[in-house]
């Protein structure tokens, strides 16, 4: 059941439920700076998009990682962060060159996207289709992810 | 809201340059429901009668809704309360954008302003600190550029800021405040009392997360919302075309209001058509509000003329107040006057409509057909004619040569120009009317007459009259107990659905929500607004409460009214919709009587439990609302007691 989040930007319009979605499901409360999905927006030209990790099979986080705590969740190929090993170094939110890893500054640990078990919360609310969960039929190393932006990678001591 | 439920309101003096905290616990948030409701309250409490709206003793209030910064759909409105400049009166305006969600975020549920700046000042307001900034530099700087500037001055991509155009900063009585770039708390000119203040923005961001009592809960009933509203049609359509969707069946239905309301038809409606804006490329994205699924905002560029003008919007108001009312039928004309209005901080329908009073005027001789541009050239005042109406605009906001006439609204005009061009100045208790052509819809006839802020759609939006969707017609089944009663030009039954409608309008406003989502749709219930209320907080409300607890807001806001003076004989539409018929082809006496308007007050009072002669709230319907103090406010003095 491995997939991956794909992205199209023109679809979305800056509502940030999906931020929302994410920060209630992984954080219990509506901190949307602490989402694993960041959503960029321009709102001078009333411009969005989401930025979402594309989980890949090759992850140059994982290798960043000093402490091996990026691992590979065998059942949904999502790529997560253990938090008990995660020491705050941030190497991988330099890695990563679609920018999709965020930083939690106040439990100094790193944030990405988990896939929810499978069952992406971003997916569920997103009301245009802006995010959509592909199922692989065979794995590839084509970016599915849409654009990324490394230069607008989010921390929230920003 | 608090991590408790309660209320956080962070009073702000800009005299003393001093802040003080006050808090409201969960019980009074039931009572009043946060947002608007908390904010009609401080606005009564500490803005006593007769205090000039453009003195430093007024108030203004910022309320975002009480679920603002949650993922409950639509829930990123702000309700700005006041004095209107224009009316004398109480006044609501909402924004939507992003700007409630980032006070909330900087963990302040409300922002009361008293006192004046002596400089012009922005405020920044952030979870660590409320700084009084000097804004001498962004003075002078419309909407786009002071947003644009200060968020480049205070290093923060993502900070947000309501702020005012030059319109506001020169207390033009149509001028608004506005919001994350294009988003407009439009009405009743509380720019001018912004800009009376010295206040020239407020910044907003913080880090501070939003806990609810019961988030399973509170995920379930937002996900049953967010289910409602992408299976209705209305909300698909509003998506789709945007709010400027309906010109063309309102046209059809010989209900728009052409040519300052002369006239309920015209010819080439879809040319200024959310349709037309869509299909004919002039549409560029589509945009949300905090939190909205719906997205009906739009982000449009021209396409032939007035090159490279981008904006968000335009809204249904502002394509119907330009493009109908002065006769603009060009697409690119239009953009460019929404465009106009948006940076230059204007109330697009009172802009427009003061603009076709002035093009009536100079047809009926009251003034002279060329008038004074103030840079020393004049201005030919024709109908359609897109340079007058673009020229008179910026004449409006900078009340440079006759457009300082303009500037104080069409009332304020009228009496300065003389003659009988009061009969043609569409407004009433000082506010121009927004595009509904109440001659040929009774309950909005109503709505509009008791609507305390004035002739408009925004406090009752009894929009199931028209019966448009299965969810309208449901609802006026439910509440009248037959279907037939979604009928736009009968008057039966309708005091009823008024009533219902600003009920739940006060409810969607306190909350935070949107009334495209609750209201013009019926996506949103006020069940389902109970529920959130209830999941967010932990304190059990229902639907009934919900609506009693709206009757508390809207007899604050009378009272308000009725403190200054106003009551029945205000309750009135403008002249020309009360005495000159609307011609259509319908067969149909289209007016707005003194008797059918008379009856339906009556009745409506009576509902209200308001004295049918003065339409002054009683003294007993305060007290069983628990509003004592209001009581004593209105009855203190001997003799007037009304039990
Ligand atoms: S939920 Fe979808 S439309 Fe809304 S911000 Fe996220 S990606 Fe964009």
């Amino acid at each position: 059941m491995e997939g991956a989040l794909v992205t199209d930007p023109a679809k979305c319009t800056g509502c940030l439920q999906c931020e929302l979605a994410c920060s209630l499901k992984h954080e219990g409360q509506f901190a949307p700076w602490l989402a694993r999905v960041v959503v960029h927006r321009t709102p001078e030209t009333c411009l969005a998009f989401p930025n979402v990790c594309q989980h890949c099979e090759d992850p140059p986080c994982a290798h960043a990682c000093p402490v091996g705590a990026l691992k590979t969740s065998p059942g949904t190929g999502a790529v997560y962060v253990d938090v008990v090993e995660c020491i705050g170094c941030r190497e991988c939110l330099e890695a990563c060159s679609h920018g999709s890893i965020s930083f939690d500054s106040d439990k100094g640990v790193a944030l990405k996207c988990d896939l929810c078990n499978g069952e992406p919360a971003c997916v569920d609310v997103c009301p245009t289709g802006a995010i959509r969960l592909e199922r692989y039929v065979a794995r590839g190393s084509d970016c599915l992810a849409g654009p990324g932006n490394p230069d607008r990678r989010r921390t929230d001591d920003e | 809201m608090s991590s408790n439920g309660g209320v956080t309101v962070l009073h702000v003096d800009l005299s003393e340059r001093s802040t003080y905290i006050e808090r409201f616990a969960l019980p009074d948030v039931a009572r009043l429901l946060g947002g608007r409701g908390l904010a009609s309250h401080i606005l009564f409490r500490d803005m006593g009668k007769g205090v000039d709206p453009l003195g430093a003793e007024a108030v203004l209030v910022f309320a975002p809704g009480h679920l603002t910064g949650t993922c409950a759909p639509t829930a990123g409105r702000t309700t700005v309360v006041g004095k209107s400049p224009a009316t004398g009166l109480f006044m609501k305006s909402s924004m939507g954008g992003h700007w409630g969600a980032g006070l909330k975020f900087a963990g302040y549920d409300i922002l009361v302003v008293h006192g004046a700046a002596s400089q012009p000042t922005y405020l920044l307001v952030t979870d660590t600190a409320v700084q009084f900034g000097d804004a001498s530099q962004y003075w002078g700087l419309d909407v786009r550029e002071t947003s644009r500037e200060m968020a480049k001055q205070l290093a923060m991509p993502d900070v947000d800021i309501a702020c005012i155009g030059p319109s506001g900063e020169n207390k033009v009585k149509v001028a608004g405040i506005m919001c994350t770039y294009y988003h407009a708390a439009a009405r009743g000119g509380l720019g001018a009392a912004m800009g009376a203040k010295n206040l020239k923005a407020i910044a907003v961001r913080g880090r501070t997360p939003i806990k609810v009592a019961e988030p399973g809960r509170f995920w379930d009933v937002s996900e049953e919302a967010r289910k409602r509203i992408a299976a209705t049609g209305r909300c698909k359509f509003y998506g789709q075309y945007g709010t400027a969707g309906v010109v063309v069946g309102t046209n059809e239905m010989e209900a728009f209001p052409v040519q300052n309301f002369r006239r309920g038809y015209m010819e080439n409606a879809y040319q200024i058509s959310g349709q037309c804006l869509t299909d004919r490329g002039y549409l560029v994205r589509r945009e949300s509000c905090f939190a909205c699924p719906i997205s009906c905002k739009r982000y449009s560029a021209t396409r032939a003329r007035y090159s490279g003008s981008e904006a968000g919007g335009p809204e249904y108001e502002t394509l119907a107040a330009f493009g109908a009312g002065c006769l603009l039928e060009d697409m690119d004309a239009n953009l460019r006057a929404n465009e106009l209005c948006n940076i230059l901080g204007l109330d697009s329908i009172s802009t427009a409509s003061v603009i076709q009073w002035a093009f009536e005027s100079a047809e009926r001789g009251v003034v002279p057909e060329h008038v004074d541009d103030g840079s020393g050239g004049h201005v030919r005042l024709a109908w359609g004619d897109a340079d007058a109406v673009l020229a008179l605009i910026e004449m409006i906001a900078h009340r440079k040569g006759f457009g300082d006439v303009l500037a104080d609204g069409v009332r304020s005009a009228a009496r300065r120009v003389g003659g009988d061009s009061w009969k043609w100045a569409v407004e009433a208790k000082g506010l121009e009317q927004s595009r509904v052509e109440t001659r040929m819809a009774k309950a909005y006839a109503l709505a509009f007459a008791t609507n305390p802020r004035g002739p408009d759609h925004l406090y009752g939006q009894p929009m199931a009259e028209f019966g448009f969707s299965p969810e309208a017609r449901e609802l006026v089944r439910k509440l009248t107990g037959d279907v037939k009663f979604a009928n736009p030009v009968i008057t039966e039954h309708k005091p009823e659905l008024v009533a219902w409608h600003e009920e739940c309008f006060a409810m969607t406003d306190s909350l935070g929500l949107c009334s495209r989502a609750t209201l013009s749709t019926y996506a949103i219930t006020p069940g389902m607004m109970a529920e959130m209320l209830s999941a967010a907080t932990g304190f059990e409300v229902d639907e009934q409460e919900m609506h009693e607890a709206a009757r508390r807001i809207i007899n604050l806001e009378r009272a308000f009214n009725a403190r200054e003076g106003a009551g029945r004989k205000d309750d009135r539409l403008p002249w020309r919709l009360m005495h000159e018929e609307l011609p259509n082809s319908r067969g149909i006496k289209a007016v707005n009587s003194e008797e059918e308007l008379g009856a339906m007050l009556d009745e409506y009072y009576d509902i209200r439990g308001w004295d049918r002669e003065t339409g002054v709230p009683k003294a007993s319907t305060l007290l069983s609302l628990g509003l004592e103090e209001v009581a004593s406010a209105l009855y203190s003095e001997p003799g007037k007691q009304r039990m």
